[in-house]
């Protein structure tokens, strides 16, 4: 399985393709949360959810076959660097939320309630993220 | 080279582990402390990420990082078949996040 090099056969096409897709298919659901959501009323401050532990799963899985191009594996090292440090930040606020949660709402908190009012759509952009991340550990087989 | 890797992910398991050990002995809910831990570990990442982003362009600090794909021990293979990985992830957001 080529994950990374010159060639694009048919196979890794479909795979570049699906990953695209899921990535147009978050992105589009985070447009839509943004701009055209109606976020029901019940979804408050004042709803007592359980809270739990926020999910990060990222991973410093892109490098195969990077060594032999480095400055294209230094963009993609700093691109994690950025992406782990903004989910620090926000791993950080959460926990302080969680710990006064009258003062600031969870991030959990704002995916439940979506989940809550729109099932199928969180449902999707489940999926999409699922998969995306997925493939991160999606390992390379002799030929790479 | 085995012996390094073998030992930064001891340590690092190490610092994880008493990180989210410090974290459940002085969260007051056990969903605080996860999350605590949570931020500790993708800081050490993180931290290891910025390592490998200068080792990778300098060429002169050792390269970290033991889990790129191509580092997995062989006896992880079988996760190429990433849709198990997808699903279980699937299900770890779902009983998760769904109220």
């Amino acid at each position: 399985m080529a994950t990374s090099g010159r060639s694009w056969d048919a196979s890794r096409v479909a795979r570049v393709a699906a990953l695209g897709a899921a990535g147009l298919v978050l992105i589009g659901l985070i447009a839509w949360a943004l701009f055209a959501l109606r976020v029901p009323a019940t979804c408050s401050y004042t709803l007592d959810w359980q809270a739990g532990g926020d999910a990060s799963m990222q991973q410093d899985l892109f490098f195969a076959g990077q060594a032999r191009q480095p400055r294209r594996a230094v963009a993609v090292q700093a691109t994690l660097v950025v992406l782990l440090a903004l989910v620090t930040v926000l791993l950080i606020y959460e926990t302080i939320a969680l710990s006064a949660t009258n003062i600031n709402w969870p991030i959990t908190y704002y995916v439940r309630c979506f989940a809550s009012s729109n099932p199928v759509a969180a449902g999707i952009g489940a999926a999409s993220f699922c998969f995306l991340l997925g493939h991160l550990i999606w390992y390379p087989d002799s030929r790479d | 080279m085995k012996a390094r890797r073998i030992s930064i992910a001891v340590l690092f398991a190490g610092v994880v582990g008493a990180g989210f050990v410090a974290a459940f002995r002085s969260a007051a809910l056990p969903e605080i402390a996860v999350s605590a831990g949570m931020a500790w570990l993708v800081f050490l990442m993180f931290v290891l990420a910025l390592w490998d982003c200068f080792a990778i362009a300098t060429r002169f600090m050792p390269y970290l990082s033991w889990l790129p794909q191509h580092r997995l021990p062989p006896w992880l293979h079988p996760i190429r078949s990433s849709f198990v990985v997808i699903a279980f992830m699937y299900g770890i957001v779902l009983g998760h996040f769904w109220p």
